[in-house]
């Protein structure tokens, strides 16, 4: 490591050196290098090494090796239920969210007046996040005798399911609460439409393209960078939700929307064992880390950068 | 093997840092901070006094905040020498603070303890005896009823002093009880609120609530003479059984809410009890919260005792400490953090100020003189724990490490017993065994 | 769409026990300031004058700090290559899949030890090394924009610095609007790590002191936390409209030749 940092003997002046890429790029993430040192890796390193101990914070860690490990694989029952229970939802919400916000995207893109207001009337569920207003009103309009239930009786579906209180339906309340919320996507979305350049368009219609081909030959494809970020972020957000289930359902009804995060929280702090949180972390980093791998890897695939032709 | 020496070298760097951490913390922050404030403090003011800075940190509301800040304003004033700081958040987050706190040395010196949590932060000495100043007489207990002081006593050492007692109670609406023609007794029997249930449900629909649970578990272990934690560690399920029974039975009536429901309208959040808007008749709480959830209800709710079993002279009630007063082990001013508490459990002053908020003021002679001037409805809770005190057993011993876990999986055992998914049997012989291994781990 | 957030502007009009009871109404039937007046008021004298203000320094200097720093390392990611590059990508990605309250309490030990517990500096200091979001968010900007603009800057005798500074950074504006719009967003709605590293009620942000409203074992006032969430909503919707203009203008019209 320490090495690299310094550029390669040469006759080169320090001007020299320090504009070659290798240089540069240590220079440039520089930052980041001595942030992460400084403020990440220790804790990291220590949350690592806390999973392999009983640690009930009050008392100094007692090593015993991979028990934790053991125990959330074979012993707790629980632990494979809200990490099913996590999948179904990051699988469930994360491409509706990313579709939902795509489209939106693409409606608003211009930049007349009108737009600008929609844009922001789109983004401000996003701005209320999970606040606790939020989780009342969900509550509320999902309830037995709730909006939901009015509105599907007005166009004639006889209903009166407490959403909330069934241990089928309650993940989807949070599902479809993550999906309204995707003025954050919508943005990076429309960020990356705004870079694409209008040239391209241009010629594409000289072409006698239209919007269907241009969508699919053009905005698409220029847009997968953002898909991309888009995907890997919202992985991982989705495995870390937290408050969604915390505040709404309290995990309920039968643990069936007891989030990883929320499990894993409830280990740490209520129950007192960080060490086994700790190791429920790693678990977690280890299955995004492998999702993410793969989405990198696929990237060439499918993934369109500019700079790389 | 390499494996094998990277956790173990990682385990060793930790558990350095965390010793490091725990110990060098603790002395160099606690030392540094109120030593360098007095200097000054002394310098500016040039008393004679030394002067003194103490931290104070509690979880409440806007009320509890607004009230302590005054009480705490009052007794600076009155001991110009003293200075206290102040820290106030809400329940969650206090005890996510305090574990950071205490994993890096530096407790307040005055927190606030909760009877489930005191257990743990004593057991790892984070907390200081405070039996040497009731010995010496800075805290006065002469006025304080000993199962209170008993509360928070561990191996003949008392850990933290109770602001306040809250006792349980099971609250109901007044008009449909009325409607049903049907009345409350001061404290019923179960087999007799069935009967109650079922008559309320014929004559108005109102259904009824029956809580689950480890309120209603622990206080059953009581009503057959036991504890709960004792019950799990020696085995005994009588007291389990009976409990789960008495669940399925109310869950299966037709008087009974439906888990659905139930599940939407979460009981244990004071805005969305079921009673709120007349699904059930009752509900089940401590009786601090009568106050806030007749504000829920928007009206006067009745309150009377947990049922009791038929035939059995134990003493199942008792007064629960709500919010004790704990002094931190490394806090370098435990004598005047001492001193702090006795004023604010014994003083009159103070509690004009506080006015119960915290529960019943522990010191019988200060309760009575804030009485009368508490509003009506807070005259109904005084009156209701006067009651209690007169038929309340001792409360049980601090609870173990581990009761939070076993609190949970009793609520999800309760719950698939009311969505009938497990029998009585099944829900006894897990809760038995997992309780049991959940307590033996966390006594490791 | 907007039906919660109006229901939650009506909410802090309704008298605040009446909040639960009329959840399924959105007119109040009274109209009344009350809340706002009791919930600026604050706890124990604290009022929300300055918990608005503390939110503003921290979410403010946090963001510029995140902003600038997060592309200067994005650039360093997107744009050159180096030995061992893989690996401080992966560092940064493993430290954005960690959650906060993990690191939590090994992170409060160390800052506890450098003595800056109960100041703004381990909420703030951190930002200005790069955040792996913003990062993450830039680098697939800037990979973006094609090489042939570099080239050519190089021809006319451009360093690598200049590129950046001249070229890349102008272009990528979309970018860190965006992230400043999420920085200060996030900044200004964490509590986690105030409620940890502050120790004064004269420090505490409004996301914090949102929290003290509610009190599960004693009662909660809704009007007020209602009222107050809803004036600390204004802050960053007013940084999202006034930023997204910069969005809408975007690099389309400064014209890059694909």
């Amino acid at each position: 490591m320490k090495q690299t940092e310094k550029p390669p003997k040469s006759k080169k002046t320090l001007a020299q050196k320090l504009n070659t890429e290798k240089a540069a790029g240590y220079v440039f993430i520089l930052p980041f290098i001595i942030g992460f040192l400084a403020f990440m890796a220790v804790p990291m390193a220590l949350s690592f090494g806390f999973s392999f101990t009983r640690y009930n914070i009050l008392e100094s860690p007692v090593f015993i090796g991979i028990e934790n490990y053991m125990t959330m694989f074979t012993k707790d029952a629980k632990f494979w239920k809200v990490f099913g229970v996590t999948m179904y939802y990051v699988f469930c919400s994360v491409p509706l969210r990313l579709i939902m916000a795509l489209a939106v995207a693409m409606l608003l893109v211009r930049g007349t007046k009108a737009s600008g207001f929609y844009r922001a009337v789109y983004y401000l569920p996003s701005i209320m996040g999970s606040s606790v207003a939020v989780a009342i009103l969900w509550k509320r309009m999902f309830s037995g005798d709730g909006v939901i239930n009015t509105m599907l009786q007005a166009i004639g579906i006889p209903c009166s399911t407490a959403w909330l209180g069934r241990s089928d339906t309650a993940i989807w309340t949070l599902i479809i609460l993550a999906v309204w919320q995707f003025g954050s996507s919508m943005l990076i979305f429309l960020s990356g439409l705004k870079q694409i350049p209008v040239n391209l368009y241009e010629a594409a219609i000289m072409d006698g393209a239209g919007g269907f081909q241009k969508f699919f030959k053009i905005t698409l494809p220029m847009l997968t960078p953002s898909i991309f970020f888009n995907l890997i972020n919202q992985l991982i957000t989705g495995f870390m939700a937290f408050t969604q289930s915390y505040i709404i359902t309290q995990g309920g009804p039968r643990d069936s929307t007891r989030f990883y995060a929320v499990y894993m929280y409830q280990n740490s702090f209520t129950y007192n064992k960080l060490g086994y949180g700790c190791a429920m972390a790693w678990f977690m980093i280890l299955v995004i880390g492998l999702l993410t791998f793969i989405l990198f890897k696929s990237q060439n695939k499918w993934v369109y950068y500019e700079s790389e032709g | 093997m390499k494996k094998k020496l990277l956790a173990g070298s990682l385990a060793a760097v930790m558990a350095a840092a965390a010793f490091a951490g725990c110990s060098q913390g603790a002395q160099t922050k606690t030392a540094k901070e109120p030593a360098k404030k007095s200097e000054t403090e002394v310098n500016l003011t040039r008393s004679g006094d030394e002067k003194v800075t103490l931290s104070f940190c509690w979880w409440g509301n806007q009320t509890r905040n607004d009230l302590t800040k005054k009480a705490v304003d009052l007794y600076m004033s009155n001991n110009p020498n003293v200075e206290i700081k102040v820290e106030f958040t809400d329940w969650t987050g206090y005890w996510d603070k305090l574990s950071a706190m205490a994993a890096g040395g530096n407790l307040p010196d005055i927190m606030q303890q909760d009877y489930g949590y005191l257990g743990s932060y004593q057991s790892s000495g984070q907390l200081a005896d405070l039996s040497e100043f009731i010995d010496s007489g800075v805290i006065d207990t002469e006025k304080i009823n000993k199962s209170v002081i008993d509360s928070s006593t561990i191996d003949g050492k008392c850990y933290g002093i109770s602001s306040g007692v809250t006792a349980l109670m099971m609250d109901y609406d007044k008009a449909i009880v009325e409607e049903a023609g049907v009345t409350i007794p001061q404290q019923m029997t179960f087999d007799e609120l069935y009967d109650i249930s079922q008559e309320i449900y014929d004559k108005t629909g109102a259904r009824t609530y029956f809580d689950g649970g480890m309120n209603t578990l622990k206080y059953m272990a009581r009503v057959n003479g036991s504890s709960l934690f004792e019950d799990i560690n020696a085995g005994d399920d009588t007291s389990v059984k009976e409990h789960f029974a008495l669940v399925e039975k109310f869950a299966q009536a037709e008087f009974a809410i439906s888990p659905d429901v139930l599940a939407e309208k979460n009981p244990y959040v004071v805005e969305t009890k079921p009673i709120n808007d007349g699904t059930t008749w009752n509900d089940f709480s401590y009786c601090n919260q009568y106050i806030s959830i007749c504000s829920a209800a928007g009206r006067e709710l009745g309150i009377t005792m947990y049922p009791t079993v038929e035939g059995k002279d134990t003493k199942p009630m008792y007064l629960q400490p709500a919010a004790f007063l704990s002094v931190a082990e490394t806090s370098r001013n435990k004598e005047e953090a001492a001193k702090f508490i006795n004023w604010f459990i014994n003083s009159v002053e103070c509690n004009e100020i506080l006015m119960a908020e915290r529960g019943m003021p522990v010191n019988t002679d200060v309760s009575e003189a804030i009485k009368p001037k508490a509003d009506p409805v807070a005259q109904v809770v005084f009156d209701y724990v006067a009651e209690v005190n007169t038929v309340a057993g001792s409360v049980d011993p601090p609870e173990p490490e581990g009761r939070a876990e076993v609190d949970d999986l009793c609520n999800s055992i309760v719950e698939n017993l009311r969505y009938g998914d497990i029998t009585v049997e099944e829900a006894t012989e897990s809760f038995m065994t997992d309780a049991k291994r959940i307590l033996d781990e966390a006594a490791k | 769409m907007v039906y919660p957030l109006v229901w939650m502007i009506m909410s802090t009009f309704k008298e605040s026990g009446e909040i639960f009871k009329t959840a399924a109404r959105l007119i109040p039937d009274t109209f009344t300031l009350e809340n706002y007046k009791t919930g600026w008021q604050g706890f124990a004298g604290y009022g929300f004058g300055i918990f608005f203000k503390n939110s503003f320094i921290i979410a403010g200097i946090s963001t510029i700090g995140a902003v600038f720093s997060s592309a200067v390392v994005a650039f360093g990611f997107a744009r050159c290559n180096f030995k061992l590059k893989g690996f401080w990508f992966a560092c940064m990605l493993v430290a954005m899949m960690l959650p906060f309250q993990m690191i939590m309490i090994p992170q409060y030990i160390m800052f506890n030890k450098m003595g800056w517990v109960g100041s703004y500096l381990p909420i703030i200091v951190p930002q200005f090394f790069g955040q792996g979001f913003f990062i993450f968010l830039d680098i697939q900007f800037m990979k973006g924009i094609p090489r042939d603009l570099d080239e050519a800057a190089r021809m006319d005798g451009c360093s690598i610095y200049g590129i950046f500074a001249r070229i890349i950074l102008p272009l990528v504006k979309p970018a860190l609007v965006t992230s400043a719009i999420f920085s200060f967003m996030w900044r200004w709605d964490d509590f986690l790590s105030p409620l940890i590293y502050l120790n004064d009620p004269m420090k505490y942000p409004v996301s914090y002191a949102l929290k003290m409203f509610s009190d599960p074992t004693v009662g909660s006032d809704w009007g007020a936390m209602f009222a107050m969430a809803t004036l600390s909503l204004i802050p960053i919707f007013l940084i999202f409209v006034t930023m997204q203009k910069y969005l809408v203008e975007g690099i389309a019209s400064t014209g890059i030749k694909g």
